[in-house]
């Protein structure tokens, strides 16, 4: 290959041998060009580019450390990818791309949880919790890989989704009723209007203590394109576990 | 599991279908008369390395790490980067 290699003028000259027999120094030139592995040709080129971009994000690669060689990792790119249109407002071409994922049935219900997820913005946020099991319990890779499975399997017991039309008593049944599941985690999210009724429930019943002693309550409010995108996390207190209060009444 | 990994990759490209089908006629492929890529030598239909499907010429997205064709999507895409461009953790 000649110095100042152009890419421009390299793929004119595929243009120019379209139709044409191929020389045998064209073709030597080709498969030059083409062992230097600097290019891949693809029709979704810059979503293709978005992709290895996510998987050079220091999140993403802190996930795949802890999760090892757990069978989502070549998935849960797609699956940023979706939130991130999401969050743009590209919501059709991520509707097409939630279908292929249904489609293609390479990944079973697992795959298509995740994709699920990341259609309602909350995978990146379960994504963290596994990776804080890790930074705080010290959790090895197989319990990682169980509890981020158990989470896929188990999503429509341990979340309550907050709809627009959801009212107070309805959000509390259902967010007892989760709570009486007892599973070490469970989520609520709610997003654009529905944000204010499933604030307004959980301060209350965050002040009526009904989580007091049973679950810690975390929360991540995002706004996007004008859109408030809300996650709560809550985290089972665990046997023995004392909160800094309670040492210092204990001594 | 990492098969190789391509350290010179610089970026993703779009070629139009002739550009698209000298290259691959320059690397040992073609076309059949269904749209099925094809080995010149063999005149075998080249399988998806990821969907293990034969893989149609408007369909295909032709990859380093000696030559990968696959069925495009965003799936497949998501495993090639996987397998070739994402680097092992220390």
């Amino acid at each position: 290959m000649p110095n100042g290699f152009n890419i421009n003028e390299f793929l004119a000259k595929l243009t120019v041998a379209a139709g044409k027999e191929l020389a045998g120094p064209f073709i030597k030139e080709v498969r030059e060009w083409w062992l230097k592995q600097e290019y891949g040709v693809t029709v979704y080129a810059e979503e293709a580019e978005s992709l290895k971009k996510i998987g050079e994000d220091s999140f993403y690669q802190l996930f795949k450390k802890y999760l090892g060689d757990h069978w989502s990792l070549k998935l849960i790119k797609v699956g940023i990818f979706v939130s991130r249109l999401n969050e743009e407002g590209r919501k059709k071409r991520a509707k097409k791309l939630c279908d292929e994922v249904y489609r293609s049935r390479k990944y079973g219900k697992r795959g298509q949880r995740i994709i699920q997820l990341a259609s309602t913005g909350v995978l990146e946020p379960v994504m963290d919790y596994i990776i804080d099991l890790k930074l705080r319990k010290g959790a090895n890779v197989l319990e990682l890989h169980r509890e981020f499975d158990e989470i896929l399997d188990e999503w429509e017991k341990i979340s309550v989704p907050v709809h627009a039309k959801s009212n107070e008593i309805d959000i509390k049944k259902n967010i007892q009723k989760t709570m009486g599941i007892k599973y070490p985690i469970f989520f609520v999210y709610a997003a654009g209007s529905a944000s204010r009724i499933a604030q307004l429930t959980l301060a209350k019943m965050n002040n009526e203590n009904i989580f007091q002693n049973k679950y810690l309550m975390f929360s991540k409010i995002k706004p996007i394109n004008n859109v408030e995108y809300c996650l709560w996390t809550f985290e089972k207190v665990e046997e023995g576990y004392e909160t800094i209060i309670s040492k210092q009444i204990k001594k | 599991m990492i098969d190789m990994l391509i350290e010179n990759f610089k970026r993703f490209i779009k070629l139009n279908d002739d550009q698209k089908l000298v290259l691959l006629k320059s690397l040992g492929y073609d076309v059949n008369s269904n749209g099925f890529i094809i080995d010149s030598k063999t005149g075998n239909k080249i399988l998806c390395k990821y969907t293990e499907k034969p893989v149609l010429f408007k369909d295909a997205s032709i990859l380093p790490g000696s030559t990968v064709i696959v069925n495009t999507s965003l799936i497949t895409l998501s495993e090639y980067i996987f397998d070739y461009l994402e680097p092992e953790e220390d």
